[in-house]
């Protein structure tokens, strides 16, 4: 099997069917890329995301990962970045640390450590007395720590200056394992463009374009960047 | 998975329960102490009578409130902990563990139940401790309360073994009934915590309602047995299995929004 995520007809709709999120939509994801989930605010990303993780239910279609439908054994198989600070601001750095060793068979707390010494964040901190760049540093050495299968970061360099943005992307592309997939959620894609294997442009629920980043700009011969103005031009 | 999530349950709230008990227990010995004080002034100065009245009294207020305090925090905690951790923005943590939903809803049923048991042996302890040597339960008093029992047929070893069973069901669906307003409210895409309290309210307005029918319908069956054991038996059996089956609604409940409608912040 080369494709870690399989969708077929994937529907969602929200405010009893009124507003249609996903339009039945069929992709596949390949194993061992960087794929960018590319779109403009409302497009559908995070609604897929959240079908992927289990947080939303699809009204229909199918969705597996590793070959699995949505459960147990595919949250074992993402990990997964929301949008938001997910993590409890009680808790210390250290305490989250375990917290995910507790959980995640995969994760890897040396690596974890190590990362947290390179950006000189203290394992005693709290949360809550963090800046929301760090926070979002934190929550990213999280996610990456672990050798999962497929990597979802939703908008992970959105709310941070373009330095931070330049080291997260540094660190996604230096930390993850070659064999996993990463989908990258973001508008932001003059950042990510050169990071990226694939691009999945997604627009009102519907799946526009999904082909490799070197094919694109060979036929194209423009930057994803330049593409995808022209796509979603208001 | 189940042991991991019960322990991060407890100790999020461990803090706040040390806190809340260790504050109860303060006031009861501050209570039992104003007490002997007040008892030591009356028979030091027989005239001082209103003073230690007005001293045992307030200490009695104070040491109510504290008691009806700690209650009440002790089910706002479990209420804020189901929340927090599975509807705000901590659900995106707690949803995306490789754990079940029934696994998330158990640790908090386990949780929430045991942690309202134990605020209400807190309470309890706490009693003793007001209290302690103040003879309250002499022979007049066991024989005072012992003769309501027996009037009452609280003396039957199944009565208050039901009655003991009653209490922990009612544990049981006061958690389980917070769980399930907390889940309705979250479909809301405002003023969810207004809503999941609105339902909450909603739900006991309705089962005091079937209460107070279910006890004229068994008095008007019972008519003139009404203080039996039979009578006590059957309403308490009936409170059980009725308290029971609204835990079990409210926790499929519970269970069905959290797999089919999660609405996360």
């Amino acid at each position: 099997m080369n494709s870690i995520l399989e969708c077929r007809n994937l529907e969602k709709s929200y405010d009893g069917g009124r507003t249609k999120a996903l339009k039945g939509i069929s992709l596949s994801l390949g194993k061992g890329r960087i794929i960018g989930l590319l779109g403009p605010n409302g497009s559908g990303k995070t609604t897929f995301i959240k079908l992927m993780n289990g947080l939303l239910s699809p009204d229909g279609g199918e969705l597996y990962i590793g070959g699995y439908p949505v459960g147990v054994e595919t949250k074992e198989r993402i990990s997964y970045l929301p949008e938001v600070t997910y993590l409890p601001k009680s808790m210390k750095v250290h305490q989250i640390i375990s917290y995910f060793g507790d959980f995640y068979r995969d994760f890897d707390t040396g690596r974890a450590y190590e990362m947290l010494n390179r950006l000189n964040i203290n394992p005693g901190d709290s949360l809550k007395t963090m800046s929301k760049g760090t926070k979002e540093k934190v929550q990213l050495i999280m996610v990456m720590s672990r050798n999962a299968d497929l990597y979802v970061l939703d908008e992970p360099i959105g709310g941070v200056d373009p330095a931070a943005r330049d080291y997260i992307l540094s660190t996604i592309v230096s930390s993850y394992n070659p064999e996993s997939t990463i989908l990258l959620s973001t508008h932001l894609i003059a950042d990510v463009e050169p990071i990226l294997d694939d691009v999945i442009f997604i627009k009102e629920g519907t799946i526009m374009l999904a082909e490799p980043v070197k094919r694109l700009k060979e036929e194209r011969g423009c930057s994803i960047d330049a593409m995808f103005r022209e796509v979603f031009r208001c | 998975m189940l042991k991991k999530l019960l322990k991060y349950d407890y100790k999020a709230n461990i803090f706040y329960f040390l806190l809340m008990y260790g504050v109860l227990m303060g006031i009861a010995v501050l209570v039992r102490v104003s007490i002997a004080m007040a008892d030591a002034r009356y028979f030091a100065f027989a005239d001082n009578y209103t003073l230690s009245l007005m001293t045992v009294a307030g200490s009695a207020v104070l040491y109510l409130f504290a008691c009806g305090a700690v209650m009440v925090l002790t089910l706002l905690l479990i209420a804020m902990r189901f929340y927090k951790n599975l509807m705000g923005p901590e659900g995106y943590l707690s949803f995306t563990l490789p754990v079940t939903e029934g696994a998330h809803l158990s640790s908090k049923m386990i949780s929430g139940v045991t942690l309202l048991l134990l605020s209400s042996l807190v309470v309890l302890a706490s009693a003793t401790v007001v209290t302690a040597g103040l003879n309250l339960w002499d022979d007049f008093t066991i024989s005072f309360f012992g003769s309501i029992f027996k009037a009452l047929h609280m003396n039957h070893l199944l009565i208050a073994a039901l009655y003991l069973l009653e209490g922990f069901v009612t544990v049981l669906q006061t958690v389980a009934v917070i769980y399930v307003s907390i889940c309705i409210g979250q479909l809301a895409t405002k003023h969810r915590v207004l809503g999941a309290i609105g339902i909450f309210l909603a739900i006991y307005l309705v089962l005091g309602m079937v209460a107070t029918l279910g006890s004229a319908i068994f008095m008007q069956l019972f008519k003139g047995n009404e203080g039996t054991v039979l009578y006590y038996g059957v309403t308490s059996t009936v409170t059980i299995l009725f308290r029971g089956l609204v835990t079990a609604g409210s926790l499929a409940g519970s269970l069905l929004l959290m797999k089919r409608k999660l609405n996360l912040e």
